[in-house]
Protein backbone atom coordinates (compact mmCIF):
# COMPACT_ATOMS: atom_id res chain seq x y z
CA UNK A 1 0.00 0.00 0.00
CA UNK A 2 3.02 2.22 0.98
CA UNK A 3 4.48 1.46 -2.46
CA UNK A 4 1.34 2.82 -4.20
CA UNK A 5 1.37 5.86 -2.64
CA UNK A 6 4.98 6.70 -3.57
CA UNK A 7 4.51 6.07 -7.28
CA UNK A 8 4.55 8.87 -9.46
CA UNK A 9 1.02 8.68 -10.88
CA UNK A 10 -0.46 7.59 -7.73
CA UNK A 11 0.40 10.96 -6.15
CA UNK A 12 -0.59 13.10 -9.07
CA UNK A 13 -4.18 11.29 -9.27
CA UNK A 14 -4.27 12.01 -5.46
CA UNK A 15 -3.41 15.30 -5.81
CA UNK A 16 -5.54 15.65 -8.91
CA UNK A 17 -8.45 14.17 -6.99
CA UNK A 18 -8.33 16.43 -4.10
CA UNK A 19 -7.73 19.66 -6.40
CA UNK A 20 -10.78 18.68 -8.17
CA UNK A 21 -12.60 18.33 -4.55
CA UNK A 22 -11.73 21.44 -3.65
CA UNK A 23 -12.93 23.32 -7.10
CA UNK A 24 -16.07 21.49 -6.49
CA UNK A 25 -16.62 23.06 -3.11
CA UNK A 26 -15.42 26.25 -4.06
CA UNK A 27 -18.09 26.18 -6.69
CA UNK A 28 -20.80 24.93 -5.02
CA UNK A 29 -20.50 27.92 -2.09
CA UNK A 30 -19.99 30.42 -4.73
CA UNK A 31 -22.63 28.63 -6.99
CA UNK A 32 -25.11 32.14 -5.87
CA UNK A 33 -22.55 34.40 -8.02
CA UNK A 34 -20.76 31.96 -10.21
CA UNK A 35 -22.15 33.43 -13.43
CA UNK A 36 -21.00 36.89 -11.93
CA UNK A 37 -17.35 35.16 -11.27
CA UNK A 38 -16.98 34.04 -14.65
CA UNK A 39 -17.65 36.83 -16.62
CA UNK A 40 -15.80 39.27 -14.27
CA UNK A 41 -12.77 36.49 -14.77
CA UNK A 42 -13.07 36.80 -18.47
CA UNK A 43 -13.33 40.56 -18.10
CA UNK A 44 -10.07 40.05 -15.85
CA UNK A 45 -8.07 38.06 -18.74
CA UNK A 46 -9.52 40.79 -21.00
CA UNK A 47 -8.10 44.07 -19.09
CA UNK A 48 -4.84 42.39 -17.76
CA UNK A 49 -2.48 43.50 -20.27
CA UNK A 50 -4.47 47.75 -20.27
CA UNK A 51 -3.99 47.15 -16.48
CA UNK A 52 -0.52 46.10 -16.80
CA UNK A 53 0.47 49.13 -18.92
CA UNK A 54 -1.00 51.41 -16.63
CA UNK A 55 0.96 50.13 -13.74
CA UNK A 56 3.87 49.87 -15.79
CA UNK A 57 3.84 53.56 -16.16
CA UNK A 58 3.97 54.20 -12.38
CA UNK A 59 -0.03 54.29 -11.82
CA UNK A 60 -0.68 52.66 -8.35
CA UNK A 61 -2.78 49.38 -8.72
CA UNK A 62 -5.70 51.02 -6.52
CA UNK A 63 -5.65 53.73 -8.96
CA UNK A 64 -5.30 52.06 -11.88
CA UNK A 65 -8.25 49.23 -11.20
CA UNK A 66 -10.38 52.23 -10.12
CA UNK A 67 -10.14 53.77 -13.88
CA UNK A 68 -11.60 50.59 -14.91
CA UNK A 69 -13.98 50.40 -12.59
CA UNK A 70 -15.25 53.75 -13.84
CA UNK A 71 -15.12 53.04 -16.97
CA UNK A 72 -16.84 49.28 -16.33
CA UNK A 73 -19.58 50.91 -14.35
CA UNK A 74 -20.18 53.64 -17.26
CA UNK A 75 -20.25 50.63 -19.81
CA UNK A 76 -22.44 48.79 -17.82
CA UNK A 77 -25.14 51.62 -17.46
CA UNK A 78 -25.14 51.91 -20.95
CA UNK A 79 -25.78 48.56 -22.08
CA UNK A 80 -28.01 48.29 -19.58
CA UNK A 81 -30.27 51.38 -20.58
CA UNK A 82 -29.72 50.45 -24.19
CA UNK A 83 -29.63 47.08 -24.55
CA UNK A 84 -32.54 45.92 -21.68
CA UNK A 85 -35.84 47.16 -24.13
CA UNK A 86 -33.92 45.66 -26.74
CA UNK A 87 -33.87 42.32 -25.30
CA UNK A 88 -37.56 43.13 -23.89
CA UNK A 89 -38.40 43.91 -27.31
CA UNK A 90 -36.69 40.77 -28.37
CA UNK A 91 -38.55 38.49 -25.93
CA UNK A 92 -41.90 39.88 -27.29
CA UNK A 93 -40.62 39.08 -30.67
CA UNK A 94 -40.13 35.58 -29.60
CA UNK A 95 -43.35 35.28 -27.68
CA UNK A 96 -45.44 36.74 -30.81
CA UNK A 97 -43.56 34.06 -32.95
CA UNK A 98 -44.30 31.00 -30.90
CA UNK A 99 -47.44 31.89 -30.97
CA UNK A 100 -47.27 31.36 -34.99
CA UNK A 101 -45.52 28.89 -34.94
CA UNK A 102 -48.57 26.90 -33.34
CA UNK A 103 -50.59 27.78 -35.96
CA UNK A 104 -48.07 26.26 -38.14
CA UNK A 105 -47.91 23.36 -36.89
CA UNK A 106 -51.27 22.50 -36.44
CA UNK A 107 -52.30 23.44 -40.58
CA UNK A 108 -49.11 21.26 -40.94
CA UNK A 109 -50.61 18.28 -38.52
CA UNK A 110 -54.72 19.17 -40.22
CA UNK A 111 -52.92 18.20 -43.91
CA UNK A 112 -51.25 14.91 -42.77
CA UNK A 113 -53.99 14.02 -40.74
CA UNK A 114 -56.48 14.70 -43.87
CA UNK A 115 -53.59 12.70 -45.64
CA UNK A 116 -53.11 9.91 -43.54
CA UNK A 117 -57.47 9.94 -42.98
CA UNK A 118 -57.58 9.62 -46.62
CA UNK A 119 -55.10 6.59 -46.84
CA UNK A 120 -57.84 4.17 -44.63
CA UNK A 121 -56.07 4.91 -40.83
CA UNK A 122 -58.18 6.23 -37.88
CA UNK A 123 -56.22 9.45 -35.98
CA UNK A 124 -57.14 10.66 -32.52
CA UNK A 125 -57.25 13.91 -33.58
CA UNK A 126 -58.68 15.63 -30.64
CA UNK A 127 -55.93 14.47 -28.26
CA UNK A 128 -53.35 15.66 -31.03
CA UNK A 129 -54.39 19.21 -31.01
CA UNK A 130 -54.83 19.16 -27.62
CA UNK A 131 -50.99 18.00 -27.27
CA UNK A 132 -50.05 21.21 -29.68
CA UNK A 133 -51.97 23.51 -27.76
CA UNK A 134 -50.69 22.60 -24.44
CA UNK A 135 -47.21 22.45 -25.69
CA UNK A 136 -47.53 25.73 -27.28
CA UNK A 137 -48.77 27.05 -24.02
CA UNK A 138 -46.06 25.61 -22.14
CA UNK A 139 -43.26 26.58 -24.39
CA UNK A 140 -45.04 30.14 -24.34
CA UNK A 141 -45.04 30.61 -20.50
CA UNK A 142 -41.39 28.93 -20.13
CA UNK A 143 -40.38 31.26 -22.97
CA UNK A 144 -41.30 34.06 -20.98
CA UNK A 145 -40.57 33.11 -17.41
CA UNK A 146 -37.14 31.64 -18.62
CA UNK A 147 -36.84 35.03 -20.32
CA UNK A 148 -37.62 37.25 -18.00
CA UNK A 149 -35.12 35.48 -15.03
CA UNK A 150 -32.14 35.67 -17.83
CA UNK A 151 -32.47 38.98 -18.19
CA UNK A 152 -32.97 39.65 -14.05
CA UNK A 153 -29.63 37.79 -13.85
CA UNK A 154 -27.81 39.56 -16.35
CA UNK A 155 -28.99 42.68 -14.74
CA UNK A 156 -27.87 41.45 -11.49
CA UNK A 157 -24.88 40.14 -12.72
CA UNK A 158 -23.85 43.72 -15.28
CA UNK A 159 -23.96 45.42 -11.31
CA UNK A 160 -22.02 42.80 -9.40
CA UNK A 161 -19.44 42.10 -12.29
CA UNK A 162 -17.82 45.86 -12.43
CA UNK A 163 -17.18 45.44 -8.30
CA UNK A 164 -15.99 41.83 -8.74
CA UNK A 165 -13.13 43.07 -12.04
CA UNK A 166 -12.10 45.92 -9.50
CA UNK A 167 -10.84 43.57 -6.79
CA UNK A 168 -9.28 41.15 -9.07
CA UNK A 169 -7.40 43.81 -10.82
CA UNK A 170 -6.27 45.56 -7.61
CA UNK A 171 -5.77 42.37 -5.81
CA UNK A 172 -5.56 38.87 -7.57
CA UNK A 173 -2.32 38.98 -8.15
CA UNK A 174 -0.74 39.34 -4.92
CA UNK A 175 -3.64 37.06 -3.72
CA UNK A 176 -2.16 34.59 -5.93
CA UNK A 177 1.17 35.26 -4.56
CA UNK A 178 0.59 34.72 -1.03
CA UNK A 179 -1.70 31.49 -1.59
CA UNK A 180 1.52 30.09 -4.17
CA UNK A 181 3.76 30.64 -0.93
CA UNK A 182 2.26 28.57 1.03
CA UNK A 183 3.33 25.65 -0.83
CA UNK A 184 6.26 23.75 0.46
CA UNK A 185 9.58 24.51 -1.18
CA UNK A 186 9.89 20.53 -2.46
CA UNK A 187 6.33 21.98 -4.40
CA UNK A 188 7.14 25.30 -5.01
CA UNK A 189 8.28 25.80 -8.87
CA UNK A 190 6.45 22.44 -9.68
CA UNK A 191 3.03 24.51 -8.43
CA UNK A 192 4.09 27.51 -9.75
CA UNK A 193 5.18 25.93 -13.33
CA UNK A 194 1.55 24.48 -13.27
CA UNK A 195 -0.01 27.74 -12.55
CA UNK A 196 1.91 29.38 -15.36
CA UNK A 197 0.91 27.05 -18.09
CA UNK A 198 -2.31 27.08 -16.66
CA UNK A 199 -2.43 30.56 -16.87
CA UNK A 200 -0.86 30.84 -20.55
CA UNK A 201 -3.57 28.63 -21.84
CA UNK A 202 -6.43 30.01 -20.28
CA UNK A 203 -5.67 33.83 -20.58
CA UNK A 204 -4.81 32.90 -24.39
CA UNK A 205 -8.04 30.86 -24.85
CA UNK A 206 -10.51 33.23 -23.32
CA UNK A 207 -8.97 35.77 -25.87
CA UNK A 208 -9.18 34.53 -28.42
CA UNK A 209 -12.64 32.48 -28.10
CA UNK A 210 -14.19 36.69 -27.08
CA UNK A 211 -12.50 37.59 -30.62
CA UNK A 212 -14.05 34.23 -32.62
CA UNK A 213 -17.56 35.29 -30.95
CA UNK A 214 -17.61 38.98 -32.08
CA UNK A 215 -16.50 38.04 -35.91
CA UNK A 216 -18.97 35.23 -35.72
CA UNK A 217 -21.69 37.06 -34.20
CA UNK A 218 -21.06 40.17 -36.43
CA UNK A 219 -20.53 37.81 -39.19
CA UNK A 220 -23.94 35.96 -39.09
CA UNK A 221 -25.63 39.09 -37.88
CA UNK A 222 -25.38 41.15 -40.97
CA UNK A 223 -26.22 37.52 -42.79
CA UNK A 224 -29.50 37.18 -41.22
CA UNK A 225 -29.85 41.28 -41.67
CA UNK A 226 -29.22 40.51 -45.45
CA UNK A 227 -31.74 37.75 -45.70
CA UNK A 228 -34.29 39.67 -44.09
CA UNK A 229 -34.65 37.78 -40.64
CA UNK A 230 -36.61 40.04 -38.13
CA UNK A 231 -34.30 40.72 -34.82
CA UNK A 232 -30.95 39.92 -36.70
CA UNK A 233 -28.71 41.21 -33.86
CA UNK A 234 -29.94 38.40 -31.56
CA UNK A 235 -29.81 35.68 -33.74
CA UNK A 236 -26.22 36.64 -34.99
CA UNK A 237 -25.03 37.07 -30.95
CA UNK A 238 -26.83 33.52 -30.25
CA UNK A 239 -25.09 32.04 -33.18
CA UNK A 240 -21.78 33.87 -31.50
CA UNK A 241 -22.51 32.25 -28.50
CA UNK A 242 -23.43 28.61 -29.75
CA UNK A 243 -20.16 29.27 -31.62
CA UNK A 244 -17.99 28.39 -28.75
CA UNK A 245 -19.59 24.67 -28.27
CA UNK A 246 -17.26 22.59 -30.00
CA UNK A 247 -18.48 20.56 -32.92
CA UNK A 248 -21.91 20.82 -31.98
CA UNK A 249 -22.00 24.80 -32.07
CA UNK A 250 -23.18 24.93 -36.02
CA UNK A 251 -25.97 22.89 -35.16
CA UNK A 252 -27.46 24.44 -32.12
CA UNK A 253 -26.77 27.95 -34.05
CA UNK A 254 -29.05 26.60 -36.72
CA UNK A 255 -32.26 26.09 -34.31
CA UNK A 256 -33.31 29.70 -33.42
CA UNK A 257 -33.52 30.87 -36.66
CA UNK A 258 -34.57 27.83 -38.19
CA UNK A 259 -37.27 28.26 -35.39
CA UNK A 260 -38.35 32.14 -36.65
CA UNK A 261 -37.78 30.76 -40.82
CA UNK A 262 -40.83 28.55 -39.65
CA UNK A 263 -43.13 30.71 -38.39
CA UNK A 264 -43.45 32.94 -40.44
CA UNK A 265 -46.97 33.80 -41.86
CA UNK A 266 -47.05 32.36 -44.66
CA UNK A 267 -44.41 30.12 -44.49
CA UNK A 268 -41.61 30.32 -46.85
CA UNK A 269 -38.85 27.98 -47.53
CA UNK A 270 -36.75 31.02 -48.51
CA UNK A 271 -36.18 31.80 -44.77
CA UNK A 272 -35.34 28.16 -44.10
CA UNK A 273 -32.75 27.93 -47.01
CA UNK A 274 -31.56 31.75 -46.05
CA UNK A 275 -30.82 30.50 -42.06
CA UNK A 276 -28.77 27.41 -43.30
CA UNK A 277 -26.65 29.38 -45.62
CA UNK A 278 -26.20 31.81 -43.36
CA UNK A 279 -25.47 30.31 -40.49
CA UNK A 280 -23.00 27.28 -42.97
CA UNK A 281 -20.85 30.77 -44.34
CA UNK A 282 -20.68 32.13 -41.11
CA UNK A 283 -19.05 28.73 -39.35
CA UNK A 284 -17.26 27.83 -42.56
CA UNK A 285 -15.40 31.46 -42.21
CA UNK A 286 -15.06 30.47 -38.36
CA UNK A 287 -13.38 27.36 -39.18
CA UNK A 288 -11.13 28.61 -42.12
CA UNK A 289 -10.17 31.88 -41.14
CA UNK A 290 -10.43 32.67 -37.23
CA UNK A 291 -9.94 29.66 -35.48
CA UNK A 292 -6.69 28.73 -37.22
CA UNK A 293 -5.91 32.67 -36.75
CA UNK A 294 -6.79 33.39 -33.68
CA UNK A 295 -7.38 30.43 -31.07
CA UNK A 296 -5.33 28.14 -33.27
CA UNK A 297 -3.32 25.26 -30.68
CA UNK A 298 -5.14 27.04 -27.53
CA UNK A 299 -6.44 23.55 -26.31
CA UNK A 300 -4.51 20.43 -27.74
CA UNK A 301 -7.19 17.75 -26.99
CA UNK A 302 -8.20 14.94 -28.71
CA UNK A 303 -11.66 15.63 -30.95
CA UNK A 304 -13.47 12.38 -29.60
CA UNK A 305 -12.96 13.54 -25.66
CA UNK A 306 -14.25 17.07 -26.44
CA UNK A 307 -17.53 15.64 -28.23
CA UNK A 308 -17.94 13.96 -25.29
CA UNK A 309 -16.63 16.06 -22.84
CA UNK A 310 -19.24 18.94 -24.48
CA UNK A 311 -22.03 16.29 -24.58
CA UNK A 312 -21.33 15.20 -20.98
CA UNK A 313 -20.70 19.06 -19.70
CA UNK A 314 -23.83 19.97 -21.05
CA UNK A 315 -26.40 17.71 -20.29
CA UNK A 316 -25.52 17.44 -16.66
CA UNK A 317 -24.83 21.58 -15.98
CA UNK A 318 -26.86 22.76 -19.63
CA UNK A 319 -25.66 25.35 -22.19
CA UNK A 320 -22.96 27.00 -19.87
CA UNK A 321 -21.71 23.27 -18.63
CA UNK A 322 -21.33 23.52 -23.00
CA UNK A 323 -19.51 26.13 -23.20
CA UNK A 324 -17.33 25.82 -20.37
CA UNK A 325 -16.53 21.95 -21.36
CA UNK A 326 -13.24 22.81 -23.28
CA UNK A 327 -11.78 25.16 -21.10
CA UNK A 328 -12.18 22.38 -18.25
CA UNK A 329 -11.07 19.42 -20.14
CA UNK A 330 -7.58 21.66 -21.23
CA UNK A 331 -6.83 22.76 -17.50
CA UNK A 332 -7.77 19.19 -16.10
CA UNK A 333 -5.12 17.82 -18.69
CA UNK A 334 -2.67 20.88 -18.23
CA UNK A 335 -2.72 19.83 -14.35
CA UNK A 336 -2.79 16.37 -13.97
CA UNK A 337 0.10 15.97 -16.73
CA UNK A 338 2.09 18.85 -14.69
CA UNK A 339 1.22 17.10 -11.36
CA UNK A 340 2.36 13.26 -12.87
CA UNK A 341 5.74 15.08 -14.62
CA UNK A 342 6.53 16.89 -11.59
CA UNK A 343 6.29 13.91 -9.33
CA UNK A 344 8.11 11.82 -11.73
CA UNK A 345 11.04 14.31 -12.18
CA UNK A 346 11.12 14.23 -8.23
CA UNK A 347 10.94 10.58 -7.81
CA UNK A 348 13.80 9.91 -10.39
CA UNK A 349 15.92 12.84 -8.29
CA UNK A 350 15.26 10.91 -5.23
CA UNK A 351 15.89 7.58 -6.77
CA UNK A 352 19.18 8.40 -8.20
CA UNK B 1 24.00 34.59 16.25
CA UNK B 2 22.51 35.68 12.80
CA UNK B 3 22.64 32.30 11.10
CA UNK B 4 20.73 31.01 13.68
CA UNK B 5 17.49 33.46 13.40
CA UNK B 6 14.84 32.10 11.50
CA UNK B 7 14.91 33.34 8.05
CA UNK B 8 10.52 33.68 8.30
CA UNK B 9 10.84 35.63 11.82
CA UNK B 10 13.61 38.16 10.76
CA UNK B 11 11.13 38.95 7.56
CA UNK B 12 8.10 39.50 10.13
CA UNK B 13 9.68 42.50 11.33
CA UNK B 14 11.48 43.80 8.52
CA UNK B 15 10.74 47.31 6.42
CA UNK B 16 8.88 46.05 3.45
CA UNK B 17 9.76 48.71 1.35
CA UNK B 18 13.59 49.37 2.43
CA UNK B 19 13.90 45.24 2.00
CA UNK B 20 12.48 45.76 -1.37
CA UNK B 21 14.87 48.20 -2.15
CA UNK B 22 17.54 45.94 -1.03
CA UNK B 23 16.54 43.35 -3.30
CA UNK B 24 16.06 45.53 -6.07
CA UNK B 25 19.74 47.15 -5.67
CA UNK B 26 20.80 43.10 -5.58
CA UNK B 27 19.31 42.06 -8.58
CA UNK B 28 20.57 45.34 -10.31
CA UNK B 29 24.61 44.44 -9.37
CA UNK B 30 24.05 41.34 -10.98
CA UNK B 31 24.91 40.98 -15.00
CA UNK B 32 21.13 39.83 -15.69
CA UNK B 33 20.26 43.10 -14.19
CA UNK B 34 23.22 45.01 -16.45
CA UNK B 35 21.11 48.56 -17.62
CA UNK B 36 17.47 47.45 -16.19
CA UNK B 37 16.33 50.77 -15.27
CA UNK B 38 15.73 50.89 -10.96
CA UNK B 39 13.07 52.09 -10.88
CA UNK B 40 11.67 49.47 -13.50
CA UNK B 41 13.14 46.72 -11.61
CA UNK B 42 12.01 48.12 -7.55
CA UNK B 43 8.30 47.67 -9.21
CA UNK B 44 8.80 44.42 -10.37
CA UNK B 45 10.08 43.31 -7.04
CA UNK B 46 6.92 43.16 -4.98
CA UNK B 47 5.99 40.27 -7.80
CA UNK B 48 9.00 37.82 -6.97
CA UNK B 49 9.11 35.38 -4.58
CA UNK B 50 11.12 35.14 -1.09
CA UNK B 51 11.87 31.80 0.05
CA UNK B 52 13.81 30.66 3.05
CA UNK B 53 15.83 27.52 3.31
CA UNK B 54 17.44 25.38 6.30
CA UNK B 55 20.85 24.31 5.92
CA UNK B 56 21.18 20.92 4.22
CA UNK B 57 17.96 21.92 2.33
CA UNK B 58 17.81 20.92 -1.22
CA UNK B 59 16.42 24.18 -3.06
CA UNK B 60 15.97 21.63 -7.03
CA UNK B 61 17.70 18.72 -8.49
CA UNK B 62 18.88 17.87 -11.18
CA UNK B 63 16.19 16.84 -13.79
CA UNK B 64 13.23 18.81 -12.37
CA UNK B 65 11.37 21.58 -14.43
CA UNK B 66 12.67 24.94 -13.24
CA UNK B 67 10.59 28.17 -13.65
CA UNK B 68 13.08 30.74 -12.55
CA UNK B 69 16.12 32.09 -11.11
CA UNK B 70 17.13 32.15 -7.80
CA UNK B 71 19.24 35.35 -6.56
CA UNK B 72 20.48 34.52 -2.82
CA UNK B 73 19.46 37.22 -0.21
CA UNK B 74 21.60 35.66 2.23
CA UNK B 75 23.40 32.10 3.51
CA UNK B 76 25.09 29.91 1.06
CA UNK B 77 24.20 27.42 -2.28
CA UNK B 78 26.13 24.75 -3.17
CA UNK B 79 25.57 23.76 -7.57
CA UNK B 80 26.47 19.86 -7.94
CA UNK B 81 26.21 17.92 -10.54
CA UNK B 82 26.94 13.82 -10.27
CA UNK B 83 28.45 14.36 -6.87
CA UNK B 84 31.20 16.98 -8.31
CA UNK B 85 30.87 20.15 -6.79
CA UNK B 86 30.59 22.92 -9.41
CA UNK B 87 30.13 26.05 -7.42
CA UNK B 88 29.21 27.52 -4.20
CA UNK B 89 27.76 30.92 -4.12
CA UNK B 90 26.79 33.66 -2.02
CA UNK B 91 24.88 36.53 -0.77
CA UNK B 92 24.53 38.71 -4.24
CA UNK B 93 24.72 35.60 -6.47
CA UNK B 94 22.10 34.20 -8.74
CA UNK B 95 21.48 30.81 -10.32
CA UNK B 96 19.39 28.78 -12.05
CA UNK B 97 19.09 31.20 -15.15
CA UNK B 98 18.66 28.48 -17.64
CA UNK B 99 14.97 28.09 -16.55
CA UNK B 100 13.89 31.79 -17.53
CA UNK B 101 14.49 30.57 -21.65
CA UNK B 102 13.31 27.67 -21.65
CA UNK B 103 10.95 24.67 -20.32
CA UNK B 104 13.84 21.92 -19.64
CA UNK B 105 14.97 20.20 -16.93
CA UNK B 106 17.38 21.65 -14.37
CA UNK B 107 21.19 20.91 -15.40
CA UNK B 108 22.15 20.63 -11.96
CA UNK B 109 21.65 20.35 -7.99
CA UNK B 110 21.15 23.45 -5.61
CA UNK B 111 21.43 22.63 -1.75
CA UNK B 112 21.28 25.24 0.76
CA UNK B 113 24.94 25.35 2.45
CA UNK B 114 23.53 27.07 5.95
CA UNK B 115 19.90 28.81 6.52
CA UNK B 116 19.68 30.84 3.36
CA UNK B 117 17.07 32.89 1.95
CA UNK B 118 16.96 33.60 -1.77
CA UNK B 119 14.09 35.44 -4.25
CA UNK B 120 12.93 33.74 -7.17
CA UNK B 121 12.35 35.84 -10.44
CA UNK B 122 9.86 33.85 -12.34
CA UNK B 123 9.11 33.54 -15.96
CA UNK B 124 5.84 34.81 -15.22
CA UNK B 125 7.61 37.85 -13.72
CA UNK B 126 10.02 37.94 -16.98
CA UNK B 127 6.22 37.87 -18.84
CA UNK B 128 5.30 41.06 -16.98
CA UNK B 129 8.84 43.03 -17.63
CA UNK B 130 8.46 42.24 -21.43
CA UNK B 131 4.54 43.37 -21.46
CA UNK B 132 4.98 46.33 -19.41
CA UNK B 133 8.62 47.45 -20.23
CA UNK B 134 9.73 46.02 -23.67
CA UNK B 135 12.75 47.96 -24.18
CA UNK B 136 14.31 46.52 -20.45
CA UNK B 137 12.50 42.92 -21.47
CA UNK B 138 14.91 43.15 -24.90
CA UNK B 139 17.53 44.17 -22.86
CA UNK B 140 17.32 41.80 -19.93
CA UNK B 141 16.69 38.71 -22.81
CA UNK B 142 20.50 40.07 -24.30
CA UNK B 143 22.02 39.67 -20.98
CA UNK B 144 20.85 36.37 -20.36
CA UNK B 145 21.65 35.32 -24.06
CA UNK B 146 25.30 36.70 -23.12
CA UNK B 147 25.13 34.83 -19.70
CA UNK B 148 24.64 32.02 -21.20
CA UNK B 149 26.54 32.48 -24.37
CA UNK B 150 29.46 32.49 -21.51
CA UNK B 151 28.83 29.66 -19.98
CA UNK B 152 28.75 27.81 -23.31
CA UNK B 153 32.25 29.53 -24.31
CA UNK B 154 33.69 27.84 -20.43
CA UNK B 155 32.12 24.99 -21.12
CA UNK B 156 33.98 24.65 -24.25
CA UNK B 157 37.23 25.39 -23.31
CA UNK B 158 36.85 22.84 -19.83
CA UNK B 159 35.79 20.05 -22.70
CA UNK B 160 38.62 20.95 -24.73
CA UNK B 161 40.81 21.08 -22.03
CA UNK B 162 40.44 17.48 -20.95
Amino acid sequence: MNKWFQRPSSQATLTFITLLFVVIALSLLFKPVIFALLVSFTLYALLEPISNQMTGRGLPPSTTASIILCLLVCLSVLLTLIGFPKLLDGLGIVQDKISVLKDTMFSWINHGQFLIEQSGIEVDKTSINQFIEGSGTKLNLDVIIQGSNIILDISGTLLLVPFIVFFLLRDYKSSRNRLLALLPNEYFEMGWLIYYRVAKQLQGYIRGVIVQTSILATVSGIGFYVAGFESALMLGILAGLFGIIPYLGPALALFPPIMMAMSNQPFDIYYVWAAVSVIGVAFVFDNLVVIPTVIANAVDLHPFIVIIGVIIFGSVFGIIGAILALPILATSKILFVGLYQGFFQKHLATHQ
Amino acid sequence: MSEEKSPLWYNFFRKKTEFNEQIANLWLKTPLFNKISKKHCQLLVPDMHLRSYKSSETIFNQGETGIGAALILSGKVSITSNKKTLAILETGDFFGEVALVVDEPRTANATAQENTELVFFLRQNLDELTDRYPNDGARLMRNLAKILATRLRLSNQAISNE
